[in-house]
């Protein structure tokens, strides 16, 4: 794994995002709405991004949980915990 | 109710027997016309009123000895308080127009066998001191007390709510019109509490039949011979629940364009529906009747370690419109969407949870529970057991 930060600010290390209970590594300091469901779903999704909600927990001080929604960003932190489902089960 | 009750519980019927005003209502007992001396050594009349235990539609014995009075204190003979009584002051409602105004306390060392003792022990004690005046001021008037029965919500009463001194609170549940629109895991858990509390009507749509997997993830326990009937959900949800609630209705087909209308008379909306397509037309529709709903989902997940995954409540109320038609908190994907992957994974515990998570949200919107957050969007995520709140008003 490079340790190559795409973008700003300086020298990123790689961190360890948990999504859907599986250890993941991240090389950016943040990641948006889009990029966290293409991790979640490797394989693809066909349709249309906002069928999924977002939650996330052990993040930065300011907002260490919530949630997301498409065209937001939200800044990584070593340990975070993402969860990404279609809530539409009932 | 309240006849059945009376003619059921021995004591109760000794009571009215013996000339109390009694009635019976909301889940307590009322003694009506209850002369005393108040201060002055004027005589007036008052309400003995006391919380009911009940089973079975009959009265067991009291549970508390302290009974609430409505009216002023009473006074001795000499027109000093009677003290030794004295328990609790202040107004309260008890129930809708059950108004109270002070609670008495007075123990026999082995309590109170039933009513009849307790009742009459207390008429006793403030109506001595008002009959040594005027011999005709007796607690024993025979005046009939009509009762309410057609007026109640439910088979039997509520003694829950009566015994926990929240019918004030309640008061914001009476009257109104609720639709759980699919009975699958969390509407029928929607409906399961829906039918404790006492509104008007509930409006259950589904076509669908119940069978065996629905059992697994329903309140109740189904027997074979309920599966074995095949009936739709709706009715038989509807059958369940008749047993103890009233007004709950069945509606056995499903909600689309061309009868969508029926929603819009509702006070508030259960969308518990599976198939993206559907909820959009629903949540369209309702916007633009303007009727108050909570929509509700979870996406459940296998990982290695266990089923993680999210569950959510988002609604939309006169406060908070706009996060809904945006379509970025309610997943409006068709089934052959995005979730192609994805299997049905729901568990009765969450489905539960999801529910209550929306019927709370319901009852915070009534006014029946402190809300300071109002929230328009919830998630509880499993893995962390994390709530959040957004789209607050």
């Amino acid at each position: 794994m490079s340790e190559v930060a795409s973008g700003h600010g300086p020298e990123v290390r790689t961190l360890t995002i948990v999504v859907n209970g599986r250890a993941t590594s991240a090389t950016k300091t943040q990641l948006s709405f889009a990029e966290i469901v293409a991790l979640a779903f490797p394989q693809g999704t066909t349709g249309d991004n906002t069928a999924y909600t977002v939650t996330y927990r052990r993040g930065h001080g300011e907002k260490p949980e919530g949630t997301l929604v498409e065209g937001q960003m939200v800044k990584l932190k070593d340990g975070m915990i993402f969860n990404v489902t279609a809530t539409d089960k009932s | 109710m309240s006849q059945r009750l009376i003619s059921r519980s021995p004591d109760l019927r000794r009571l009215r027997d013996d000339g109390y005003a009694i009635e019976v209502r909301a889940g307590f007992l009322l003694v009506h016309d209850v002369p005393y001396l108040s201060v002055g050594r004027v005589i007036q009349r008052g309400v003995l009123v006391s919380a009911l235990d009940l089973a079975d539609d009959a009265t067991v014995r009291p549970s508390t000895h302290v009974v609430y009075f409505a009216g002023a204190h009473p006074c001795n003979l000499d027109g000093s308080p009677i003290t030794q009584i004295e328990h609790g002051s202040g107004e309260s409602t008890l129930a809708p127009g059950i108004v109270v105004h002070r609670s008495f306390s007075n123990k026999p060392g082995a309590g109170y066998q039933d009513y009849y003792e307790k009742m009459t022990r207390y008429a006793a004690i403030i109506s001595h001191p008002a009959q040594a005046i005027d011999p005709a001021a007796t607690p024993r008037t025979f005046r009939v007390v009509e009762a309410d029965d057609a007026e109640s919500p439910f088979e039997y009463v509520d003694t829950a709510t009566s015994r926990a001194g929240i019918g004030a609170f309640a008061e914001s549940l009476h009257g109104q019109r609720i639709a759980v629109v699919g009975l699958g895991g969390t509407g029928s858990y929607v409906l399961d509490l829906v039918a404790k509390t006492p509104v008007e009507e509930i409006h259950l749509y589904d076509r669908d039949s119940f069978s065996q997997h629905n059992a697994f993830r329903s309140p109740g326990a189904a027997s074979v011979e309920d599966l074995r009937r095949q009936l739709d959900k709706a009715t038989y949800f509807q059958q369940q629940y008749a047993r103890m609630k009233r007004g709950v209705i069945a509606h056995s087909y499903y909600l689309d364009a061309t009868n969508v209308d029926e929603l819009r008379e509702m006070d508030f909306v259960f969308l518990c529906v599976d198939n993206g397509d559907v909820r959009r037309q629903l949540v369209e529709s309702l916007e633009a009747f303007g009727v108050p709903f909570a929509d509700v989902g979870m996406g459940v997940y296998a990982s290695e370690r266990g089923l993680g995954g999210v569950l959510r409540v988002t609604s939309s109320t006169q406060r908070r419109r706009a996060h809904v038609l945006d379509g970025r908190r309610i997943p409006f994907a068709g089934d052959d969407g995005n979730n192609e992957y994805v299997r049905n994974i729901q568990i009765a515990d969450l489905n539960a949870l999801n529910a209550a998570l929306a019927v709370l949200k319901w009852k915070k919107h009534l006014g029946f529970y402190l809300d300071f957050e109002k929230e328009h969007h919830t998630t509880y995520t499993i893995d962390g057991n994390t709530l959040t709140n957004e789209e607050c008003a």
